[in-house]
């Protein structure tokens, strides 16, 4: 009997894997995902420094700049013992376009004398958030971040 | 192709391994108001946050708990601190106020968290209104 030895090709000895399934398991997956997904908008943060809450013994070094925030958002600045002045009126206004210089001058001054900038903040319990987070704002973008709010201490 | 899938699964376990999981849980029913001038916060350890309503709501980070009642809101910010420094991060209160209540909500707040000696505070924000 005469025996034919068929000849196999390296293709054929070789196991096959067909990933085609998992090509489209992996984009119906892909898809779903895609579909479903909800993007969450990213919150930030505006980092503050209470130095304390109970009063000092020890005066600052430097004359605090004073900002007092209204109930209907206006704000007045006092710096140096100069008289109190209004100094933002529209309470929509995300930016305060007069009171960044000021907080400016007075951090390049604090500087200037190797102190660091401090402000006082004395908010109306009536407040907007918002209008607090404004006010926070424009110190941190001064680059301040050393903050009391005079009002802590008072009942509410 | 075998090689490639063993590749695949090493990558995953290993970004596995090293990922940070730990994320702050976001109470949908607050709107924190804009500022510009935020930051991304340097660390996500340590944060003790509370979320503050529009109606004065108090919620804690998991916001199915009020933190109304003052001893309520002492105890939650007691224990988060302890929390924080039993594994050496320093506490820092997260305000997550909403963009339309009013002040005297985040000062009950503040003041509470100082009497404890948590002097850090962050408010939470978004850059823009987008």
């Amino acid at each position: 009997m005469a025996r034919h030895k068929k000849m196999q090709s390296p293709d054929e000895d070789e196991p096959g894997l067909d990933i085609s399934s998992m090509i489209d398991v992996c984009f119906l997956l892909l898809i779903y995902f895609i579909v479903t997904t909800t993007i969450v908008k990213k919150e930030q943060d505006l980092d503050m420094a209470l130095p304390s809450v109970a009063p000092s013994e020890t005066p600052p070094e430097i004359s605090p700049f004073f900002i007092k925030l209204e109930a209907n958002g206006y704000i007045s600045i006092r710096s140096d013992g100069t008289p109190e002045q209004l100094v933002e009126s529209d309470p929509d206004s995300r930016v305060l376009p007069t009171l960044q210089p000021l907080l400016e001058t007075y951090r390049d001054a604090a500087m200037a004398s190797s102190q660091e900038p401090l402000v006082q903040i004395y908010v109306e319990a009536e407040a907007r958030q918002q209008r607090v987070i404004d006010v926070l704002n424009s110190l941190a973008a001064t680059g301040i971040s050393k903050v009391t709010f005079t009002d802590l201490l008072d009942e509410e | 192709m075998s090689p490639m899938i063993d590749m695949v699964f090493l990558l995953l376990l290993f970004f596995l391994v090293v990922s940070n999981p730990k994320t702050i849980k976001i109470d949908p029913d607050v709107t924190p108001p804009i500022a510009s001038a935020a930051r991304t916060p340097k660390s996500k350890y340590g944060k003790i946050v509370v979320n503050i309503h529009e109606n004065g709501d108090l919620r804690a980070e998991n916001f199915n708990v009020t933190l109304d009642d003052p001893d309520a809101l002492e105890a939650y910010i007691t224990k988060s601190k302890d929390d924080a420094e039993r594994v050496g991060h320093v506490a820092r209160l997260h305000i997550r106020g909403d963009q339309n209540t009013i002040f005297k909500y985040c000062r009950k707040v503040i003041r509470v968290a100082a009497r404890v000696g948590v002097t850090e505070v962050a408010f939470g924000g978004y850059i823009n209104d987008k």
